[in-house]
């Protein structure tokens, strides 16, 4: 939900939206988002030095996006009545943090992709036919997505 | 001694072949969202927005567009922008 601050606020009402949200990170890294900055400048030529002058660069950048995602969810998280029966909580993206946000969660659906390869267009009954990780992996893709729209709809200039 | 002189010889080589105008070239991925990728030509060029929409087309469908072109090292600092945001960017020698 867009905030007045301009920013975005995401109502969790079950363990597993929290689940969701703590799995942006892993699923950047677990698909080799370290690897991310040498895909993006694969063609760049070697006068560039692209290798030694802006890949370690692009790669703590990167890397910032995703600790400040994991942040912010770990914040949130720790904000609820940990005596609660209820795991309601809200996460919210501050418009100043809503690129970092983007970024993160691109890395997470261009891991997922690169891993599972998905596609254009999955369709539902192609998704009941996946194995149980790929399925879920699909669900969260789409989620990512969702969230993406949502920030470049109403957070990003 | 000798190897002093094909370094030398070398670097004159390279200096000429950086010369003359680039060619910034963004490659398509199953991924960046449309409307994202018209926003980063808009912020990264400052092209108005039915240019950068235009552009952004290109890519989807042809699957890479020329979005700039100039010297080398302008060509190289815009490159290094647009993979900031995560797009595929390179370098080609303008033809």
């Amino acid at each position: 939900m867009p905030t007045l601050e301009g920013g975005l606020r995401i109502d969790v009402e079950t363990a597993t939206d929290w689940l969701v949200l703590e799995q942006i990170a892993p699923d950047a890294l677990q698909g080799g988002s370290e690897k991310l900055p040498s895909r993006l400048s694969a063609l760049m030529d070697d006068e560039s030095e692209w290798d030694e002058m802006v890949i370690p660069e692009l790669k703590e950048f990167f890397n910032g996006q995703l600790r400040k995602v994991a942040d912010t969810v770990q914040a949130a998280q720790s904000k609820g009545d940990p005596e609660a029966e209820s795991p309601e909580g809200e996460v919210f993206i501050e418009r100043e943090d809503g690129l970092e946000w983007y970024g993160a969660l691109n890395q997470a659906r261009l891991a997922l992709e690169s891993r599972y390869q998905f596609g254009p267009a999955q369709e539902v009954s192609e998704l009941e036919a996946f194995p149980a990780p790929k399925r879920s992996a699909f669900i969260r893709s789409q989620f990512y997505c969702a969230l993406q729209s949502l920030l470049l709809e109403h957070v990003l200039e | 001694m000798q190897s002093g002189v094909t370094i030398t010889e070398t670097k004159e080589k390279t200096s000429t072949e950086l010369e003359g105008t680039w060619d910034v070239v963004v490659f398509d991925d199953p991924v960046n969202l449309m409307g994202y990728v018209t926003k980063v030509f808009e912020k990264v060029f400052g092209y108005p927005r039915e240019r950068a929409e235009h552009l952004m087309m290109t890519v989807h469908l042809d699957g890479k567009a020329l979005v700039w072109t100039g010297t080398r090292e302008r060509a190289e600092l815009y490159a290094q922008q647009l993979q900031s945001y995560q797009l595929q960017a390179s370098l080609e020698k303008a033809g």
